[in-house]
């Protein structure tokens, strides 16, 4: 066999299973080794000797070529974008049935609230109407409720939520970071790629958690934060007419807004407010059982 | 031994060699004949195919005595590429040897 012949043989057996172009690369880098070879003071023989069977070589080259194809960046993009595809679903998931039960819980909370007060109104409004000691301190204390509310509102809530979702998008992060790397130094991609998809994630994330506050915000902001606001200045307002005296009714003021202070979003709020509006009612509920415990006494008494 | 392994034994080699310089196909092949006894078959489709991944970029030279060059430059990518690979590699050589020290103390 000659080295024409051999030249021709690979051509052969590669024709029209790769691009023309290549066929014609491989061909000169084949005329290039013979003419090395030949250089050497090898003979055509010896060359295609250390070359092989023409079948084993096309083999190597169209063997090569696939896995190439497998494995080129295109395809490895390919998989990082179905599998940030399929993570963004899984997240967007978890975002909504969350954020849905974030909306019942502050909606149950609301309703108990509301319920709470009613009761209370119920019980209270017959015997407090009279007292009302409008105390001169009161008016000041209320106008600094809304400002304390729309400051919760519009910079502490916010603030908390962006380091909450920077907090759990850094999680996220850091597990798919490893889950990457793990599986890509196997297929043994350039760093490039892992880091390029690690900014992509980082983004991703990032969209997520500004997608997650909005419709946390939103939720929020439509369902209850102006019926909070509303509470707080109307809530405060009946408190202030409950108090039997000045002092006492100062008191009770300064313990809602240490309470305010503290971090948690809107149910826990509620709670709170549900706690503190229970309070100052078991003074007159105890006197109108009382009344009625003698009243029964009597009755007792004149029935013997 | 694995064709598989061999393969990619066989590519870590090309990178370093290439990486320390610009070379020529055949310069390669010679260069890995002298360690090893290698079909000189495979080495260009190793060639090309490093090529392809973008991890070399080449240039002809024109020679005066016979055909022109093809010379094999590393790439920045493939440099990177180079570094990990070497690094996995320092991982598999010291587990194997750790765990043939192990046989050879039991």
């Amino acid at each position: 066999m000659t080295r024409f012949e051999y030249i021709k043989e690979v051509e052969k057996l590669l024709k029209n299973k790769v691009a023309d172009q290549e066929l014609y690369d491989i061909m000169r880098d084949y005329a290039e080794f013979f003419d090395e070879g030949k250089k050497q003071g090898k003979t055509e023989d010896e060359v295609i000797k250390s070359l092989g069977d023409p079948h084993k070589v096309a083999e190597d080259i169209l063997g090569d070529e696939k896995p190439s194809s497998n494995d080129t960046l295109s395809s490895i993009s390919e998989k990082v974008v179905n599998g940030t595809k399929k993570a963004t679903k899984t997240v967007m998931n978890v975002a909504e049935t969350t954020a849905n039960n974030i909306s019942d819980a502050t909606n149950k909370a609301t309703q108990k609230v509301k319920e709470k007060r009613e009761k209370k109104e119920k019980t209270t409004k017959p015997d407090k109407a009279p007292k009302v000691p409008k105390s001169s301190k009161s008016p000041e204390k209320t106008s600094f409720k809304p400002v304390l509310g729309t400051m919760l509102a519009f910079l502490i809530y916010p603030i908390l939520a962006v380091i909450f979702l920077t907090g759990v998008s850094i999680i996220v992060g850091t597990i798919a970071f490893y889950i990457v790397f793990s599986l890509f130094s196997f297929i043994a991609s350039s760093k490039l790629i892992v880091f390029a998809f690690l900014i992509m994630m980082s983004l991703i994330f990032f969209g997520i958690g500004v997608i997650l506050l909005s419709i946390v915000l939103l939720r929020e902001y439509n369902a209850s934060f102006f019926k909070k606001i509303k509470n707080i200045t109307q809530g405060s307002s009946k408190e202030n007419e409950q108090g039997p005296t000045p002092e006492e009714a100062n008191t009770a003021y300064a313990q809602p807004e240490n309470e305010e202070k503290s971090t948690d979003i809107s149910s826990e709020e509620i709670h709170k407010n549900a706690e503190e509006q229970t309070e100052p009612p078991s003074l007159p509920q105890a006197e109108i059982i009382d009344v009625e415990f003698i009243k029964v006494e009597k009755g007792d008494n004149n029935n013997a | 031994m694995n064709t598989q392994f061999r393969k990619g034994v066989l590519e870590m080699c090309v990178m370093s060699l290439i990486s320390n310089g610009d070379m020529y196909g055949y310069e390669v092949v010679q260069s890995l004949a002298i360690h090893t006894d290698i079909n000189e078959g495979t080495i260009y489709p190793i060639l090309r195919r490093l090529t392809k991944e973008g991890y070399f970029s080449t240039y002809l030279v024109e020679s005066n005595s016979g055909p022109a060059r093809k010379y094999y430059k590393m790439t920045p990518i493939g440099r990177i590429f180079l570094d990990e690979i070497y690094y996995e590699w320092q991982g598999v050589t010291d587990m194997v040897s750790k765990i043939l020290k192990g046989e050879e103390n039991d």
